[in-house]
């Protein structure tokens, strides 16, 4: 089943036209992962999702339901969590706070707590420091919690393992490969072993379009494909 | 000139007296501070929506009252106190959400706005009751003195005290243990983020906004056994109201409250020191402030917020 | 080159002939060419209020410069025009010298005060920034209040000018000829290489420190560029048109008006803030005289405040700006194709 469809997406930063008509299908479960160049337009996708960009032409839909257009909170209550690149974390709120933050229910940050623990052990120990004391892996294991707290049917992730340790990074992708099959993640990715580490499928944009999609293995092989658009990012395979 | 020695109970006077009249621009400058961490919104007519707060709660005081002495019971006052608040909240909701959430994206414009609503207000003002100041306001349950180590001190100061350290206990309440409180504190770092965990901020907005409009209200009509009311109260709150927030940090409800007992200890302190330039102190402190630590004298991090 | 100037400044050069014909005959009677008292037109307060919106208008162009051509929104603007009106009220009043030397004294005194006011103001941004202006402008007005051996007080100081400028003819043609000679000069400016690096430093602040710009300097020095001019129109004010200098000029009322003039006549235009000086001036004497219709108008003030609401809400370019946009679009769409 499809779960999220853009279709000739446009957006608009000021006057610079970002995205020039991105097409996307994201089947239900599994990890779809948006790759492409510096400034290609993965990050502004995400925001035209989300409903932080308004996109000026094209639909995009949730289940069937358009939600361009609509204000951010609208789109979240849909079903969305949202990373963003800068992870978002709440410097002066405790970890707890930010993860009451996100309920959209009274409760489910308790229901929510021992998965999250599960997932993440080291949250636990920070439970009552401010955001601002944690370190980038740690906030960053707090901004994908809090994206966990109300049940979200899909997860926009924006670059996770930027500026992360090899061992940080590590965990995340077991993190996101036990996440696939309780929601559906969108990833932002320019680590590729991340990307193929945790991706079922890909999509790459390049200069605000949709140039290429597939299944992440074939991506894998296809050394030219990422030698073309991927650039210096592809060739780090391991990390 | 001749100053009185500065004797121990005259200086607890001095203290109690700068605390009391600290209460008064804590309630008068909150609102500005926390709107402004929230929504970067300078409200220069907020100083003017204190003063309607004030003519407004005069206006109940009055229909309690007797208007051959200017008396009236306490309770009236207390009414006085709540109308003035209502009008202000609704004064300032009607503000954002008509006015202002326009023209969130043109800072200028907003700037621009509020100077222009400075100018609607305070001529409505004085067209509904005149230029002329209205006189004290006189709650015989709230006058005459109690010693204080051997100086006379105002009931009415201690009142003052009180309600303001429980306005603060109220504000630190909401901002720091409830969900409200928790959105406010992250919505003065990244507005955005906290609407795209399914929040509307926008309506939080209109709440902070309102809410605040309705504090400085309180603070307007909470001055009026001191001054009075007068037309020109709006500029003169919205200069304290800077000041106190500049000294204590945009944003920070604490911060909001350290700098009014500062500023008001300040005026207090002053004319024994430098009497000739006392009146020019406080605006010369905001300056100093200002270019030394512009985010407040109270803040630990840098950061605003709590 | 020079043709095209002429034409595009047309409406300008027409508006600067009718005034200087309009009181053609009070300048003739004044010379004796004419029967002085066959002449009563036009009326004295005419030439009165025409003056004071000349130097007004001088005003709103200089605060032009901050908010129109390099982006700073300043609360301390009318301190200058105070320091202007002070300098010059001072030199005659309590020293005793010529106004020439006040006139001096006012640009001495106003550059001075503009760059130790930039340049300690300028480091902080946006509304940090509006914030500190007033503070500074505050501090000016206590200080005029307070040094009243100097500037009189709470009553200010009358200025005794001589008898060549007690004369509302001359006074109304030298206000003319200021406002004249500024907006011509502040129009040089704004289209020079500087006034290009200003308008940079409005659009894209980061820009233009990137390119190499020493920004705060460029800032330092439109604000002295604009706070002599606003100097000289304090001298202006308290030579020929109220001859008075007092302390609530200081104060951030004044500049608020000024602001007025300028958004609704047009940020950035120049001929927009001389409009909207004249818009302003003129609705605030010809208001009050309303009273007798509504007591509403004794109020006339909230008005003003209607018509900022109203520019910043539906007309947020100005009268200028907006009839410009309008042009412009009309000369989009027929110019075209499809």
């Amino acid at each position: 089943m499809t779960l999220l469809q853009l279709a000739g997406v446009h957006t608009y930063i000021g006057q610079f036209h970002i995205l020039q008509g991105v097409d996307m299908q994201v089947e239900q479960g599994g990890v779809t992962v948006l790759l492409g160049r510096n400034g290609a337009g993965k990050t502004t996708t995400l925001k035209s999702i989300i409903g932080l960009l308004a996109p000026a032409r094209g639909r995009v839909t949730l289940a069937g339901q358009a939600i361009n257009g609509r204000p951010a909170y609208e789109v979240a209550q849909q079903g969305i969590g949202y990373v963003p690149e800068d992870r978002g974390v709440f410097v002066d709120l405790t970890v707890a706070e930010n993860l009451l933050l996100a309920e959209r229910r009274k409760g489910q940050l308790a229901a929510r707590k021992a998965m999250l623990l599960e997932l993440f052990p080291d949250l636990g120990r920070f439970w009552h420091q401010k955001g601002g004391r944690l370190s980038g892996g740690q906030q960053q294991m707090l901004a994908v919690s809090r994206a966990l707290v109300p049940e979200n049917k899909l997860l926009l992730i924006d670059e996770p393992s930027k500026g992360l340790a090899p061992i940080v990074v590590e965990q995340l992708a077991h993190a996101f490969n036990q996440l696939k099959s309780y929601t559906t993640i969108v990833l932002v990715e320019q680590n590729f072993w991340l990307a193929s580490a945790t991706g079922d499928r890909y999509y790459i944009l390049d200069d605000g379009l949709t140039v290429h999609s597939g299944n992440m293995p074939d991506l894998i092989r296809d050394t030219e494909l990422q030698a073309r658009y991927l650039g210096v990012a592809a060739k780090g395979r391991a990390v | 000139m001749e100053t009185p020695h500065l004797t121990f109970p005259l200086l607890v006077t001095l203290l109690l007296n700068g605390v009391a009249i600290g209460m008064l621009y804590f309630l008068v400058a909150v609102g500005l501070s926390v709107i402004f961490g929230l929504m970067h919104v300078l409200n220069f007519a907020h100083g003017s929506m204190s003063m309607v707060g004030a003519y407004v709660g005069l206006a109940v005081f009055r229909l309690f009252g007797d208007p051959a002495t200017g008396t009236a019971p306490t309770w009236a006052f207390a009414l006085a106190i709540l109308g003035g608040a209502m009008a202000g909240f609704v004064l300032g909701w009607v503000t954002e959400r008509f006015l202002i959430r326009p023209l969130y994206k043109r800072p200028i414009f907003l700037i621009l706005l509020t100077l222009g609503l400075i100018l609607v207000l305070d001529e409505t003002v004085k067209l509904i009751w005149g230029t002329s100041p209205q006189g004290l306001v006189i709650v015989p349950g709230l006058s005459g003195t109690v010693d204080v180590l051997g100086q006379p001190f105002a009931v009415y100061r201690i009142f003052l005290i009180s309600f303001g350290l429980l306005m603060i206990g109220l504000t630190w309440y909401v901002v720091n243990k409830t969900r409200i409180g928790i959105i406010i504190r992250a919505g003065v770092q990244d507005s955005d983020m906290v609407q795209t965990l399914g929040i509307n901020v926008r309506q939080i907005f209109t709440l902070v906004f309102a809410f605040g409009a309705a504090l400085a209200a309180m603070g307007g009509i909470a001055t009026t056994p001191f001054t009075g009311v007068h037309p020109a109260m709006s500029g003169d709150f919205l200069l304290k109201t800077f000041i106190v927030v500049v000294i204590g940090g945009f944003g920070s409800t604490t911060g909001t409250a350290l700098g009014a007992i500062c500023l008001g200890l300040t005026e207090q302190f002053l004319p024994w020191f430098f009497p000739r330039f006392a009146a020019v102190g406080p605006v010369v402190l905001m300056a100093v402030v200002l270019l030394v630590r512009p985010e407040g004298l109270f803040s630990v991090s840098g950061r605003r917020a709590g | 080159m020079m043709l095209k100037r002429i034409k595009a400044d047309r409406w300008i050069i027409a508006v600067l002939l009718l005034l200087l014909l309009l009181p053609l005959p009070k300048l003739l009677a004044a010379n004796g060419l004419i029967a002085a008292d066959a002449v009563n037109w036009p009326p004295i307060h005419y030439l009165k209020r025409s003056t004071d919106v000349f130097v007004w208008a001088v005003v709103a162009v200089s605060y032009d410069i901050l908010i129109g051509f390099t982006g700073i929104v300043s609360f301390g603007h009318s301190l200058f025009v105070a320091v202007g009106a002070y300098s010059v009220a001072i030199a005659v009043m309590k020293l005793g010298l010529s106004p020439v030397v006040g006139v001096l004294a006012a640009v001495i005194a106003s550059a001075l005060i503009s760059v130790v006011v930039g340049s300690l103001s300028l480091r902080l941004k946006g509304h940090y920034f509006a914030m500190i202006t007033l503070a500074f402008a505050e501090v000016g007005h206590v200080l005029a209040l307070k040094l009243s051996q100097w500037t009189g007080g709470e009553d200010g100081l009358s200025v005794r000018v001589p008898l060549w400028l007690a004369n509302r003819t001359n006074d109304y043609y030298l206000g003319l000829l200021f406002l004249a000679v500024i907006f011509f000069t502040v129009r040089r400016i704004t289209e020079s290489p500087t006034g290009r690096v200003l308008a940079a430093i409005r659009e894209n602040e980061h820009r233009a420190q990137a390119l190499g710009y020493d920004v705060t300097a460029y800032k330092v020095g439109a604000m002295t560029i604009s706070g002599v001019i606003a100097g000289l129109a304090g001298v202006a004010m308290a030579t020929i048109d109220t001859q008075f200098a007092i302390a609530s000029l200081a104060t951030s009322g004044p500049t608020i008006e000024v602001l007025l003039m300028t958004v609704v006549g047009g940020v950035g235009t120049l001929t927009g803030p001389v409009l909207g000086a004249a818009m302003i001036r003129l609705l605030s004497f010809a208001l009050p005289g309303l009273q007798d219709i509504s007591p509403l108008f004794a109020r006339w003030q909230l008005f003003l405040g209607l018509i900022y609401v109203g520019t910043v809400m539906f007309l947020p370019d100005g009268i200028v700006g907006s009839y410009r946009t309008r042009v412009k679009t009309a000369f989009q769409r027929i110019f075209t194709p499809g």
